[in-house]
């Protein structure tokens, strides 16, 4: 078994953990670790060939259920649900730039990226 | 078709029959199990489409007028059949919604990855009914026919056609409103994360950014434009309601597939990794799928139950991928094959077995979450012996008035306010007052069985 199979099982298993964490125990420690280990797992093996967004636009609602945003209680239902897909909209839009822009540092530096 | 099923293994074409076997098995059971639809709505939407035949303008008028302009321009072509008796045909028309969405997941899981996770797929949405998606229990036709444009406009994504897609999302659109605004909330997400990917966009990919970026940049005028000018839209009260399908989805029987979905979306997103706008998108829909649908955790409680079907779907697809992948990777194929098959018809087996005792339950006559024999045959009655020109007043105690107009074409009011005026009480849920025993000078009885008394007003 190569080092992307195992870092694939890897992955799985953690995201496993992840879900089980954030639906049966609500840790939110528990969940950021793995949710660190998860970006651990996938950096060195295939970060270079997956599009990251996809990952990441799928973990962050999982945290957005669980980081709940001060708002005022008297804001009607609607308006609510608007302003908190909107924030955790911006801070998704915003953790893409950030990991594209270390996205692209590392791939400079990367030597496979090179050699290609 | 046939042409599609030469080219498949006998194992893939005996696996794709048992899926259809788990679609069909517990869509048709609804109607063969159930004398009478379930939900509140069906007689409204049956109210709108019943008359094309004989009163075409005023049902085009009506249907221009609605909110699912599409669910019932479909729903309406019941009304080419003379003999229709709509309730029936409303049950019908449902299972037939169902199966087709279960079709459209498999076409979808079929074009992200072959005929196994189609299969799997469509076997993976028979199984939802009752237990996972209230479509059934509440009627919610447009909702569901509305379904099959949202996959679709994923399909016809990930096959790379932007006339289809345009197409599915304004179907998805005008069949239902909330699956259009939930599209169009992903395409609002998905826009700038195209601008800020670092993987390199093909032209065809370029065009569609281009397309995204100024449909949302439409959609967010639009939005502050509704926002400023109708903001009563968003002061729509509701009652807190927590959503017991996402607990399904998550811990309950579903939690296996939610776990192998993860698996599938590492999967979908290796092999379609040079279709970003496939992935985002498919991933920005999860990402307001899955807020919609747990607003209750957020601390709204709005629609929750209503709302699950698009985060049921999200994980469906993935989930079909990741199993048939898992399967791929067993030897020896038919024996991988055959526990795939026996798995997933053992799962539909305890779904139509669950879903008998509920049906069963919903045929009592002792509950009155649906209209039962003797309301009928009251309803029957009133339209044999009662003008058209009449005025009906009945309580708002249960939604069995909302039959009135649909079976005997009766108008119905909550006050009496013409001198033909008959009073009719629905009395397995409210009881007739005291004061129209005691008159019976003033409220005639006109007829009365288990289920119902109409009494008619007598002018003093």
């Amino acid at each position: 078994m190569n080092t992307a199979s195992l870092q694939t099982i890897g992955l799985f298993l953690m995201l496993c953990s992840v879900l089980a964490a954030v639906f049966r125990q609500q840790e939110l420690f528990v969940y950021g670790v793995f949710f660190v280990g998860f970006l651990i797992t996938i950096i060195p093996a295939d970060i270079w060939q997956i599009p990251f967004h996809g990952i990441l636009t799928v973990v962050f609602p999982l945290i957005a259920l669980h980081v709940p945003i001060p708002l005022q209680p008297n804001i009607p239902g609607l308006i609510r649900l608007g302003i908190i897909i909107s924030v955790w909209t911006i801070a998704l839009l915003g953790t893409i730039c950030i990991s594209s822009f270390i996205s692209k540092k590392l791939v400079n530096n990367n030597p496979r990226k090179t050699s290609e | 078709m046939i042409r599609f099923l030469r080219q498949q293994t006998w194992g893939n074409i005996a696996l794709l029959f048992v899926a259809l076997g788990c679609l069909l098995t517990p869509a048709v059971q609804y109607p063969l199990s159930t004398t009478f639809p379930i939900g509140g709505d069906a007689a409204a939407h049956i109210g709108i489409v019943q008359h094309l035949i004989s009163r075409p303008i005023l049902t085009a008028q009506n249907i221009y007028h609605s909110w699912y302009p599409i669910s019932y321009i479909l729903f309406s072509i019941n009304a080419i059949n003379p003999f229709v008796y709509w309730p029936i045909a409303f049950s019908w028309w449902m299972t037939l919604g169902q199966v087709i969405t279960g079709l459209a997941i498999g076409l979808l899981s079929f074009r992200l990855f072959g005929i196994r996770a189609a299969a799997i797929g469509i076997a993976l949405w028979g199984m939802t009914p009752i237990a996972l998606t209230s479509f059934f229990e509440d009627a919610t036709m447009a909702q569901l026919w509305s379904l099959p444009w949202a996959i679709l406009f994923f399909e016809r994504l990930a096959a790379r056609s932007r006339k289809g897609m345009i197409l599915c999302f304004f179907l998805a659109s005008f069949s239902h409103p909330i699956t259009g605004l939930i599209l169009l909330v992903t395409i609002i997400i998905t826009a700038p994360q195209l601008w800020m990917s670092t993987s390199k966009l093909d032209a065809k990919e370029r065009l569609l950014r281009k397309i995204y970026s100024y449909s949302a940049g439409v959609a967010i005028l639009l939005a502050l434009g509704i926002f400023a000018t109708r903001y009563r839209i968003f002061l729509l009260s509701f009652n807190f309601e927590s959503s017991k399908y996402l607990r399904e989805l998550f811990i309950g029987s579903f939690f296996p597939w939610a776990i192998t979905a993860i698996y599938g979306w590492y999967h979908i997103v290796l092999l379609h990794k040079k279709n970003i706008v496939l992935i985002t998108t498919l991933a920005s829909f999860f990402f307001v799928s899955l807020l919609i649908a747990a607003n209750d955790r957020l601390g709204i409680g709005f629609w929750t139950n209503r709302l699950n079907a698009y985060v049921t779907i999200c994980i469906i697809v993935p989930a079909s991928i990741g199993f048939a992948r898992m399967i791929d990777m067993l030897r020896p194929k038919g024996i991988a094959l055959l526990f795939t098959g026996t798995l997933l018809a053992s799962l539909t087996g305890s779904v139509v077995y669950d879903n008998r005792n509920i049906y069963k339950r919903n045929e009592s006559s002792t509950i009155s979450t649906r209209i039962t024999h003797d309301e009928l045959q009251a309803i029957a009655w009133m339209k044999e012996n009662i003008s058209l020109s009449a005025n009906v007043v009945s309580s708002s105690a249960t939604r069995h008035y909302e039959w009135l107009p649909v079976l005997a074409g009766l108008s119905r009011n909550d006050i009496a306010s013409s001198p033909n005026t008959f009073l009719v009480f629905f009395t397995r849920t409210e009881t007739v007052p005291e004061y129209i025993g005691e008159k019976p000078e003033q409220y005639h009885l006109e007829y009365i069985n288990k289920g119902a008394a109409v009494f008619r007003i007598i002018p003093l």
